[in-house]
């Protein structure tokens, strides 16, 4: 007799690998981080005293933990904003392919293509206080040599317009696929109608981009509360904490205070605030799609 | 029947607004692509040429006065750079490899074979993919450590194979494919591992390769756990190196245009 499988048997064969690594690195990792939580941890004392919620009612009383969440979230409400706008923007722009079109398309994109350390950078040199290039360019318009990255009022807005200067190319990318699914005729009926672009825009493009419009929030959204390295790479948090965000705050507490009670803590917050973006992402599209 | 809109939205307009919106586009593609170029052009200055020309804002600001590869020479002779160069080929190739390999045979059982726990299985896709990697970083540390793994390939790589977003894009790209494949394949003898290898492999070539591409570039540009889970330097990714650059020394921060 050959020897063979039951279908059910092959099918868990194939899964097994994929399986092991999602829990192992993870779900597992997950209920960890919660375990840990619970814990006064560090590396150094291998008997963790459980401490129960203390580790949260600790992140409630700290003052850096609200500057972080205050900061990340105006973080969000300066990127999303600007980056749909300036991608809905971009994609317009581009849309009618032709040769020097797809150039113009190649160069708003190629920011994404560079990694976001080399990007971060590349702004810390151009906006470097006082004797920066653009500092330089704006004494062409006799403007002040400005402070930037080291003024606590211009370090965190300026970050997210790094932010947006680099991701603008992927919003562009999902909104022209967007836009190449609506019907060429609407835009021919509407032009023997005799509505400019203006009104084309306002009656046709964008109802039928609402979708993705509402996609793009969100992805935006949930990627600005992970924000970390351009903030690493630049400020560190500073000045004065000006640009303190939830996730360099759990990375300095984690490793290199090695408050990992506390950084799981801090991890069980963000996880939080993304889940809760994603299930309205989630509820969002779905009603869309039945309404 | 042309589905595919081309720009009928925009009306035939007079000379100057059409003068006016080129001018503009072209702006937004200087703003774009302008600091990329500067990065790139002042790479190739001399040392002592880098800060030299930044005041007044002139041509040169821009334009290197001697070009040479000087800082490349430098990177790669005097700083380990081609070491870091390595570690970030070696663990984005392995991640990608991996991961394709790994999703994509998830991916076919998912769509096409049938077995208890199926749904269940997808729902933990999903699930692993919503998880924010940041919130992990400190359990994944830990367990990293517990295994032995911190400074080592094995940490960078293993931790990030697979990728649930991986899986999910070829579960729903096998789901397209015609199911009389399938059938024709199970009437010629062929089994699931056949019908996998020979025709859904095959028949997804494409996808496969975007998916490796963009496993791949992430990896590349990968920078919170190598630096969480790495402190040797004979360890250390091009991102982690480049992020160092010009902290503490007070030496001029080389333009790292290499290491897109």
């Amino acid at each position: 007799m050959r020897w063979s499988l039951r279908p059910e048997t092959a099918g868990y064969l194939f899964v097994l690998p994929a399986v092991l690594g999602l829990l192992a690195f993870g779900i597992i990792p997950l209920i960890y981080a919660f375990v840990v939580s619970l814990h006064n941890y560090d590396l150094v004392n291998p008997r963790a005293p459980y401490v129960g919620l203390a580790n949260y009612t600790a992140l409630a009383t700290d003052r850096v933990f609200w500057t972080a969440l205050r900061n990340t979230s105006a973080y969000a409400l300066m990127l999303v904003p600007l980056q749909t706008a300036v991608g809905l923007s971009l994609a317009l722009m581009v849309q009618p392919s032709t040769r020097w079109i797809a150039l113009l398309r190649a160069s708003y994109f190629m920011p994404v293509v560079v990694s976001y350390v080399v990007a971060a950078g590349l702004w810390e040199i151009l906006f470097a206080a006082p004797n920066g290039p653009m500092n330089s360019l704006l004494a062409l318009a006799h403007v002040p040599p400005q402070l930037f990255f080291q003024d606590r009022h211009q370090a965190l807005p300026l970050i997210a317009l790094m932010s947006s200067w680099k991701w603008s190319g992927i919003t562009m990318l999902i909104y022209l696929s967007g836009l190449h699914e609506i019907p060429a005729e609407l835009y021919e009926a509407a032009g023997v109608d005799g509505a400019g672009g203006l009104r084309q825009f306002g009656n046709i493009t964008w109802p039928l981009l609402h979708r993705i419009t509402l996609f793009v929030l969100v992805v935006n959204t949930i990627e600005a509360f992970k924000i970390f390295t351009p903030v690493y790479v630049i400020t560190r948090g500073g000045p004065l904490n000006a640009t303190m965000v939830l996730v360099f705050h759990l990375f300095r507490e984690g490793f290199r205070y090695v408050h990992l009670g506390d950084a799981s803590a801090l991890s069980f917050v963000l996880l939080v605030v993304i889940l809760t973006l994603a299930t309205l992402q989630f509820r969002v599209l779905r009603g869309e799609s039945q309404g | 029947m042309n589905l595919t809109s081309s720009g009928t939205n925009i009306r035939p307009r007079s000379g100057l607004l059409a003068h006016v919106a080129a001018g503009g586009k072209l702006a937004l593609a200087i703003i774009f692509v302008f600091p990329l170029a500067w990065m790139f052009l002042s790479s190739l200055r001399p040392v002592a040429e880098i800060f030299q020309y930044i005041f007044p804002f002139s041509l040169w600001t821009v334009v290197p006065l001697h070009a040479t590869l000087d800082s490349y020479r430098h990177l790669l002779r005097d700083e380990p750079f081609g070491r870091y160069l390595a570690n970030s080929l070696i663990v984005a190739s392995c991640v990608a490899a991996f991961d394709v390999a790994v999703s994509s045979m998830a991916a076919y059982a998912l769509a096409r074979i049938r077995f208890a726990g199926r749904e269940a299985l997808f729902f933990l896709v999903l699930t692993v993919m919503i998880i924010p990697f940041e919130a992990l970083l400190v359990p994944l540390y830990l367990i990293v450590r517990w295994l032995g793994w911190v400074d080592s390939y094995a940490a960078l790589i293993v931790p990030m194979v697979p990728r649930a977003f991986s899986i999910f894009l070829l579960r729903q790209f096998f789901r397209g494919l015609p199911r009389e494949l399938d059938d024709a394949a199970r009437i010629d003898g062929c089994r699931d591992w056949g019908i996998y290898w020979h025709i859904m492999l095959p028949l997804s070539r494409p996808v496969l390769l975007s998916v490796t591409l963009l496993t791949f570039q992430e990896m590349w540009g990968s920078f919170t756990w190598p630096l969480v889970s790495t402190n040797n330097a004979n360890m250390r990714v091009v991102q982690v190196a480049v992020a160092s650059f010009g902290q503490g020394d007070g030496s001029p921060r080389r333009s790292p245009s290499c290491c897109s």
